[in-house]
């Protein structure tokens, strides 16, 4: 079915994944949460909450970022990116939709929040957003498999839509990656002062920014590396650029956050915590910054893959801190995740990987329509 | 904890899958040291050659196509940067065009006709299966507006001159990989003396990639025609 | 209906746990003896320091958190002062645990379809008139049930008739906005640590986020109107190209001159 151009090797893997995966899922839907995860009362929010939902929503950030360049700037050069990157964002925020189906207690009430409404709770709003937010990438990205089935009708009618779509989604995707920090705003007791700020929201919308077009990058190597297709380089190089403004505008915001509350010189304690935020910030921005500033490093493939990893770790880090570790020393706990959480959560991953190579190989993700242009006709000489 | 966790578990994946990939391009290398034959270079009947390696579609519209060869795209492998001219750069025959980038090799391309660029493939990077699929068709690299073509085509070889010359350059080419003056090449595949056919031999994908400078040098002198 | 608390008197508290026992006879849970306030302890007595008994309960906080935070508003606070959980609304997010500063709410980890667990002030019983079972069972009157108003202002003569036997805190009455628990302590708060939390503001935690909150009609409007401007900008822009281009187009057409003009010119320069 899904071919990887790769010795077995991988597959072996993959085939262990999805065991594991089945096998957790089914003890995760017959003997409940506690069968499967190390999650107590203490620590009711574990790695899929912090990894499958909060993180993934953040690392599908590409979407709405090229989607704005695209259609809204209307930077023409962009347009080769536009396809894989609604890919990736539709894909991402379905696996996020998957995470919670696991993570849910009432998993199989998950409808509720479209029938009981409470504004006041920012789950209520981040839940709205990434819903619509869901049907407005599906709709984008329909226009991709309208035109792989060759249903014209249809694709028009897109068509017709495309700006509306774009401007809500854009709205959307800021909203919702910047109240994924607003979460975080209802324990100023719990969480290390460190993460704690007022400012949540807006690093959670920046590093999600800056997360986006890093993972665009990634991603192009990876379809590249699987599937022999991928993003060129110049596009990808003036992505960097564009990241390095974020990362210097991240740093610069989030020092001046910890000066201004303040809490500057915890970053030199040696506590647990201090030293996690250190290695989050250094692998999530300063090395990944100090890496692209170099024009050599920026221009060469090798380069942009290292950097774009960087901030890709270094975000998961972020996000993970602060939903786990930045609350461990209030809640008198300490959660580490079983090995079924672990083992789900690459399960999910994979599946996304899957579903990306089966789109990007049966759908014209990566080839823009051209013109009808014509091809000469190739006649061989017969030796 | 968590963190480090997971950050661990992700670059664990990516050294893993990097380490396989080198040890699997090794291996590649070695299945690809098969010598090519003259039947593994195509040559459309429709297509122009210029010397330097590139060739030359004529398009309905009065524009050109411009492209690299099967020989070329043979001895470099894998193009991994292409460096463009700027759309509008008006170009003459035997001028460089275009660069192209493997590994940590370059070689120069010069324009087979006088003209202005006015396109540039960018398939060629980012969809490098299907150019390779369709060298002479989508795999063009530059769209020219030609300003002398008559006396450009002078040039160039088209049909059965193509194939004579084609089996000219590739058994140059053999003697470029026992010359003299190239001790390392012939070091190198010395194994193969004694099992060369006639026109093809010494010829294996990929062969810039070890080719020194001094070699990149001369092959770009000897049969790209590039002047110094 | 007057609003409603329990005060908790610290220094009358014996540890017999009468408490413990009434509320599991209430609510049907398995007698046994539970350090930490779980699923199937809505409320419990922990010795903290020697001879010294923390009664742990849901505070049923003023402004409650769980009830800001839940998405779907399974949680309501009652005219009466109970806050209530409504388990078919629930999908079991545990954001009310994440984020109750007092780590109240528990969980039902091992079943299928879990709840989430907490003391409810015995809601229905203060509806029919009657007190919560636990303030009815305790032998020692440390926790009693009344009127808030009036529990503040018998917990105000008791430290005024006691300055050397109370601290003077009562704990609850300004804490994330004020709780129906209220606590007096012969010992400073913060020695007991949970869930007298010394760290909490007495800005009710829900005001944190709602400040995000309130901003998002401002951010749909805004965005909505400069993002459009700015295709509209753009695609103006767009446009004007496609038009010159056009009429380009048609002079050529027109004359067919374009491709012998852009010739001579070539000539011209060399
Ligand atoms: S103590 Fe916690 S659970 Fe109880 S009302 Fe307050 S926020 Fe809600
Ligand atoms: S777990 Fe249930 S009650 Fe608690 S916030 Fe989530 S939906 Fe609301
Ligand atoms: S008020 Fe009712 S539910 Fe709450 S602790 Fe007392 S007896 Fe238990």
């Amino acid at each position: 079915m899904v071919r990887i151009p790769k010795i077995t090797f991988w597959r072996i893997i993959i085939a262990v994944i999805m065991v594991l995966g089945i096998y957790y899922t089914v003890i995760r839907y017959t003997q409940g949460l506690g069968a499967v995860t190390n999650l107590s009362d203490q620590y009711p929010w574990g790695l899929w909450v912090a990894f499958d939902v909060i993180t993934g929503v953040g690392l599908a950030a590409g979407g709405f970022l090229i989607a704005l360049t695209v259609y809204i700037f209307r930077i023409d050069n962009y347009k080769p990116i536009l396809r894989p990157a609604i890919l990736t964002g539709f894909l991402g925020y379905t696996l996020v939709a998957v995470g919670l189906l696991y993570d849910l207690g009432k998993w199989f009430d998950i409808w509720h929040a479209i029938i009981f409404w409470n504004p006041r709770s920012v789950m209520f709003e981040v839940a709205w957003c990434v819903m619509l937010y869901l049907t407005v990438l599906a709709l984008e990205f329909s226009t991709v498999v309208f035109e792989g089935l060759k249903w014209k009708r249809l694709n028009q009618l897109i068509h017709m839509l495309i700006i509306p779509l774009a401007i809500f989604g854009v709205i959307l995707s800021t909203l919702h990656q910047s109240s994924l920090g607003s979460l975080f705003l209802i324990v100023p007791a719990k969480l290390y002062t460190l993460w704690y700020s007022p400012l949540l929201p807006l690093f959670f919308f920046i590093s999600a920014v800056s997360v986006g077009f890093a993972m665009v990058t990634f991603e192009s190597f990876l379809s590249r590396r699987f599937l022999g297709k991928g993003i060129e380089l110049n596009l990808l190089n003036g992505l960097a650029r564009v990241n390095v403004l974020v990362m210097i505008f991240y740093l610069t915001i989030k020092i001046w956050d910890l000066a201004g509350r303040g809490v500057l010189g915890d970053v030199l304690s040696t506590r647990f915590e201090s030293i996690m935020f250190d290695i989050e910030t250094l692998v999530q921005v300063i090395i990944p910054l100090v890496l692209l500033l170099i024009p050599a490093v920026r221009t060469s493939t090798k380069g942009l893959f290292v950097s774009s990893l960087f901030v890709i770790v270094g975000f998961i880090m972020n996000r993970l801190d602060v939903a786990i570790t930045g609350i461990e020393a209030s809640s008198g706990a300490h959660y580490f995740p079983a090995f079924g959480e672990i083992a789900i959560s690459i399960f999910i991953v994979t599946i996304g990987f899957l579903a990306f190579a089966f789109l990007a190989k049966h759908f014209p993700v990566f080839i823009e329509p051209k013109e009808n242009e014509e091809e000469p006709v190739e006649i061989v000489h017969d030796i | 904890m968590v963190a480090i966790m997971v950050a661990i578990t992700i670059i664990g994946f990516v050294v893993l899958d990097l380490v396989l990939q080198a040890v699997r391009k090794k291996e590649e290398i070695a299945e690809k040291q098969v010598e090519l034959e003259f039947s593994d270079f195509r040559v459309p009947m429709a297509t122009f050659f210029y010397p330097g390696h590139t060739w030359v579609n004529i398009l309905p519209t009065g524009d050109v196509h411009v492209g690299l060869d099967d020989f070329s795209r043979k001895v470099i492998g894998n193009i991994e940067h292409i460096e463009f001219p700027k759309e509008g750069r008006m170009l003459k025959q035997g001028e460089s065009a275009f660069t192209v980038k493997s590994g940590s090799k370059t070689l120069t391309f010069l324009s087979p006709v006088d003209g202005e660029v006015i396109g540039i493939n960018r398939m060629m990077l980012s969809n490098p299966a299907e150019v390779s699929r369709n060298a002479y068709g989508s795999g063009w690299v530059l769209n020219l507006k030609p300003t002398n073509l008559s006396v450009n085509l002078k040039a160039m070889k088209i049909a059965e001159d193509a194939v004579a010359w084609l089996k000219v350059e590739l058994r140059r080419f053999r003697e470029f990989a026992l010359g003299e003056n190239l001790q390392h090449i012939k070091d190198e595949l010395q194994y193969e003396v004694g099992r060369t056919s006639q026109d093809g031999g010494f010829l294996t994908e990929g062969m810039l990639g070890r080719m020194d400078e001094e070699a990149v040098k001369y092959f770009e002198k000897e049969f790209l025609g590039r002047k110094e | 209906m007057a609003k409603m608390g329990i005060l908790i008197d610290i220094t009358k508290c014996i540890g017999c746990k009468a408490c413990e026992k009434a509320c599991k006879m209430r609510n049907d849970q398995p007698l046994t003896l539970d350090e930490h306030l779980s699923a199937n302890a809505y409320t419990v007595v922990q010795e903290r320091l020697p001879n010294t008994y923390v009664r742990r309960m849901c505070m049923h906080c003023e402004n409650p958190t769980c009830v800001s935070v839940c998405p779907v508003g399974a949680f309501t606070k009652t005219a009466a002062g109970p806050v209530v959980y409504d388990k078919y609304k629930c999908i079991g997010c545990r954001y009310c645990m994440y984020s109750c500063p007092f780590s109240v709410p528990k969980y039902q980890w091992n079943k299928v379809v879990p709840y989430v667990q907490k003391c409810y002030m015995c809601a229905d019983r203060i509806e029919e008139g009657s007190e919560p079972a636990c303030t009815a069972a305790c032998p020692t009157g440390a926790s009693i049930f009344g009127e808030r108003d009036k529990l503040i202002e018998e917990a105000q003569k008791r430290i005024k008739d006691n300055p050397d036997r109370y601290v003077d805190h009562i704990y609850g009455l300004h804490e994330v906005g004020g709780t129906s628990i209220l606590y007096i302590s012969n010992v400073e708060f913060e020695q007991f640590k949970a869930p007298f939390n010394i760290a909490l503001p007495d800005k009710p935690l829900p005001m944190y986020t709602w400040a995000a909150l309130e901003k998002v009609p401002t951010i749909v409007v805004v965005g909505g109107v400069v993002l459009t401007g700015i295709w509209w900008i753009t695609s103006r822009r767009g446009e004007v190209e496609k038009f010159e281009a056009g009429s380009k187009q048609e002079h050529w057409w027109r004359f067919g001159k374009k491709q012998e003009g852009v010739k001579e010119k070539k000539e011209d320069k060399q």
